[in-house]
């Protein structure tokens, strides 16, 4: 049998900047097969951008329906808007089909340290959920990604080390990866997805020596990164195949699904 | 299929195709990254055992610098060096000498360029007819195709170039910045324009190869890598898995660009 993937970094539901013509479930699940991915999870568009969070989640949970049961989801968390977000979240808590919690500070605008995040880390923490956030470099031509760089998550990382957390992009670019990295070597609930277009020559293997494969999760970011990219970087990488096993399936499958 | 079997075929894909990466560059000042060279001998090395073999090579000292002596040093770069090709960079008073600077940029194609570059923001001048026409005339009339990103020039100028030379070949190179939140523009000036292309390193978005392939045919994708910044294996993997007819990943990886090059 065929060794399947897991993409634990995609985005149903409407984006309008995209001009992605045919982002159905269809066809979501026709490119999974083409590459052995066996599931993903969400975070609905809806939740990440459009303050939607319970639409967003029956987005997913229909696109559950459509694969078969191989699309999971997050969670959103905007903290600008906390008791909203933790209702949904206690509404559904104990839902198998939500196996993590996304934040998202450069959208929300607020630094990924600020206070105002403390509740997500509790209901992490409660719910026994992993907490996967998008992470970021400072950028020249972004400059909304100065609230997700990495050095902002360490205050909370630090205070709750039964929370795993997921770097999500780990850091994003040069500087932001290799904070990211810098964090991981503290902190070992410090986890990685590699997802988006993070090709620098050489990343993957910095990564892998930095924090080992068992802290790092393929992630695509579906439908504005497609899934093919990263895929490459792993098989082509020279990391020995236990490793890229590890990125690929078995480190998402502990963290997020359960299996050991 | 096991990871290392998908592994292995990949990289014996990569070996055994006939690959033409449009999109390498030298830049010893780059020090934002993981792997980083000061040796253009050892860039190369490590680049060949990736399993490329033909390139086009441009010189960023050409770009931050100065284009003439960026050119000088990258046409002695490549002298020799087989399956290995310049792209030059042009401003626009090249083109203001009395033959348009069709002596200077002959006496490049004579030295193994076949491309050229224009950076308008970092060289500080208009998209203009007024201000690059006699040089795109230049690169026109001699079939040097024109590479562009598209955070220097405006897809509008692209639009304008196209219209305006229906016989020079225009290029858009993501370089760094993602093209995603363009696809609208790229795709149609591809429609609109036979002689538009996009070079596929940063074409990211789901399924974006088989849309364009969808929405103009694949003779206007050309493949690159944007090496030594990004590992080759980022974007190639997406043109191999591509889900579309073998002949058009042929000529999406070496095809189109022996034909508008004129190289391979």
């Amino acid at each position: 049998m065929s060794f399947k993937i897991i993409d634990t970094h995609m985005h149903f539901g409407p984006e309008p900047a995209r001009m992605v013509p045919d982002h159905s479930v269809e066809s979501l699940v026709a490119i999974m097969d083409h590459l052995d991915i066996e599931k993903g999870i969400s975070a609905n568009c809806m939740s990440l951008s459009k303050n939607l969070w319970e639409q967003g989640l029956q987005d997913d949970f229909a696109a559950y329906e459509k694969s078969g049961g191989r699309i999971f989801s997050f969670f959103g968390y905007d903290p600008l808007y906390i008791d909203q977000c933790v209702e949904v979240m206690r509404r559904h808590a104990g839902d198998p089909r939500c196996v993590g919690i996304k934040i998202h500070p450069s959208g929300s605008k607020v630094k990924a340290d600020d206070e105002r995040y403390r509740p997500v880390w509790e209901m992490a923490r409660e719910l026994k959920l992993p907490l996967m956030s998008h992470t970021w470099d400072v950028s020249t031509y972004n400059p909304n990604q100065i609230y997700a760089v990495a050095g902002l998550f360490e205050k909370y990382i630090a205070e709750y080390p039964d929370v795993t957390f997921v770097f999500g992009h780990c850091g994003g670019r040069y500087h932001g990866i290799k904070q990211a990295i810098e964090i991981g070597k503290k902190y070992p609930n410090a986890h990685y997805d590699i997802t988006g277009d993070i090709w620098l020559n050489g990343f993957i293997e910095e990564l892998v020596d930095g924090v080992g494969a068992d802290r790092i999760v393929y992630g695509s970011d579906w439908t504005m990164i497609e899934q093919r990219p990263m895929l490459g970087v792993v098989y082509g990488s020279n990391l020995p195949a236990v490793d890229k096993e590890k990125i690929l399936r078995y480190t998402a499958a502990r963290i997020y699904f359960g299996e050991e | 299929m096991s990871v290392q079997k998908r592994s292995d075929e990949f990289k014996k894909w990569i070996n055994e195709s006939d690959i033409i990466d449009i999109d390498v560059w030298w830049d010893p000042t780059f020090d934002q990254g993981f792997v980083t060279y000061k040796d253009f001998e050892k860039q190369m090395a490590d680049y060949y055992e990736f399993g490329l073999k033909k390139c086009i090579v441009t010189n960023k000292a050409s770009m931050i610098r100065d284009a003439a002596e960026g050119n000088a040093e990258l046409a002695e770069i490549i002298k020799g060096k087989e399956n290995m090709y310049g792209c030059m960079v042009v401003v626009p008073e090249m083109g203001y000498v009395d033959d348009k600077g069709e002596a200077y940029v002959q006496s490049l194609l004579d030295q193994g360029f076949v491309a050229a570059r224009i950076f308008p923001k970092t060289y500080i001048h208009s998209m203009q007819e007024y201000c690059i026409g006699p040089i795109l005339d230049t690169l026109e009339k001699l079939g040097v195709p024109l590479m562009l990103w598209h955070t220097e020039a405006t897809w509008d100028d692209m639009d304008r170039i196209c219209t305006n030379h229906p016989d020079l070949n225009v290029i858009v190179e993501g370089h760094d910045r993602k093209l995603l939140y363009h696809a609208r523009d790229y795709v149609g000036l591809m429609r609109k324009h036979k002689n538009f292309f996009v070079e596929t390193h940063n074409l990211v978005l789901f399924n974006d190869i088989e849309t364009i392939c969808k929405y103009c045919g694949c003779d206007q994708l050309l493949y690159g890598s944007y090496y030594p910044y990004m590992t080759p294996y980022f974007s190639l993997y997406p043109v191999m898995q591509a889900v579309i007819p073998e002949e058009e990943i042929q000529k999406i990886i070496a095809g189109n660009a022996k034909r508008i090059f004129k190289i391979g």
